[in-house]
């Protein structure tokens, strides 16, 4: 009988091993969903759709969702605006932020994106400003964005990157999320842990 | 008339009317429109196209009353640009159908007239001369229905 319970603690004490290994693997650093994207911290100043100054530097400590988009692409920026929003409603922390940085801002004004930004999320802040400090923000982010006339009338888009960069508690750019990444859950778990 | 007969009939009616009765072999399902944020101009719309015909028909043209304009477009996805491009038409090869849906296919409604209310109607023309007019609802989020199966 006394043996019996040797066994029985020996097998549990392997058990416990397991556990705290498994955990330890479930946890580390290198397992974020998004891509590892590590570029040096920067900063930048914009206006924000309240029509007040938003500086990066002025949010020191937070993690924050950023992607490029403009009011007038009705296809996938609304797509990746909504997802933003389910990001905030899962994190539900206000060291967490989203940002939506227009590409286009002769058309998209402080004021045009006051209407139009609330609509998808309370959270989300939207910015624009010059070209040159937009071009800033998509070059430290290591992107690009064009505007492409349309053949006839005067109408254009403007071609940028589709991803969602994730802005760490230092500044820096530290993940990536291109198109397929872009799953408001496991962002939300990448968010939650940088915030632990 | 014998029974004979009459069962004659019935299976000629059985085997060979259906696709007569069926009407027409191009189908619109699952269409919904995004309803367009505050101070937005333009908006997409959405739906898959099914052909049960013997042969490959084409989407030549759409319409809205709810917007100045609707042509047909696709957004293009490379690893760190998104465009989207005009398209002249879309072909639904027979047997298939064609998915429109957010970040592929899609129908650009330009110069919305205000708000569009619960519904808008969508007129399809395609190029075996059929017409098709469907009424898609205005809506936030894909309905569940067109969710379903699109992915991967
Ligand atoms: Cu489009």
């Amino acid at each position: 009988m006394k043996r019996h319970y040797w066994l029985l603690t020996a097998l549990a004490l392997i058990a416990l091993v397991w556990v705290a290994v498994l955990g330890f693997i479930g946890t580390d650093k290198g397992s974020f969903h998004g891509d590892e994207y590590r570029r040096p911290a920067f900063d930048f100043s914009l206006t924000d759709h309240r029509n007040r100054t938003f500086s990066l530097s002025g949010h020191p400590g937070k993690v924050i969702l950023l992607n490029f988009g403009f009011t007038n692409c009705p296809d996938v920026c609304p797509t990746t605006l909504g997802m933003l929003g389910e990001v905030l409603d899962l994190v539900e922390d206000e060291r967490a932020m989203a940002l939506f940085i227009t590409v286009d801002p002769e058309r998209d004004t402080a004021a045009k994106l006051g209407a139009y930004i609330p609509f998808f999320h309370d959270g989300i802040i939207g910015l624009t400003g010059p070209q040159q400090e937009i071009k800033r923000v998509n070059d430290a982010c290591g992107t690009f964005y064009s505007k492409e006339q349309e053949t006839q009338g005067s109408d254009y888009m403007v071609v940028h990157s589709p991803a969602v960069y994730l802005i760490g508690p230092g500044g820096e750019v530290m993940l990536r999320y291109p198109k397929e990444k872009l799953d408001p859950r496991k962002i939300a778990g990448d968010v939650k842990r940088l915030l632990m | 008339m014998n029974m004979k007969k009459a069962l004659l009939v019935l299976a000629v009616l059985l085997f060979a009317a259906p696709p007569a009765w069926s009407g027409g072999e191009i189908s619109v399902k699952d269409p919904w429109v995004r309803r367009n944020p505050p101070g937005a101009s333009v908006t997409a719309a959405y739906m898959v196209i099914e052909n049960r015909g013997r042969a490959a028909d084409e989407l030549l043209e759409i319409g809205c009353s709810c917007s100045a304009s609707a042509s047909l477009h696709i957004t293009e996805t490379r690893e760190d640009s998104m465009a989207m491009k005009k398209v002249a038409s879309i072909e639904v090869p027979p047997g298939d159908s064609v998915v429109l849906s957010p970040g592929g296919y899609h129908v650009m409604l330009e110069g919305l007239s205000g708000d569009m209310g619960e519904t808008v109607t969508l007129e399809f023309k395609f190029r075996s001369g059929e017409r098709i007019s469907v009424t898609a609802p205005v809506v936030l989020n894909p309905p569940a229905a067109s969710r379903r199966g699109h992915h991967h």
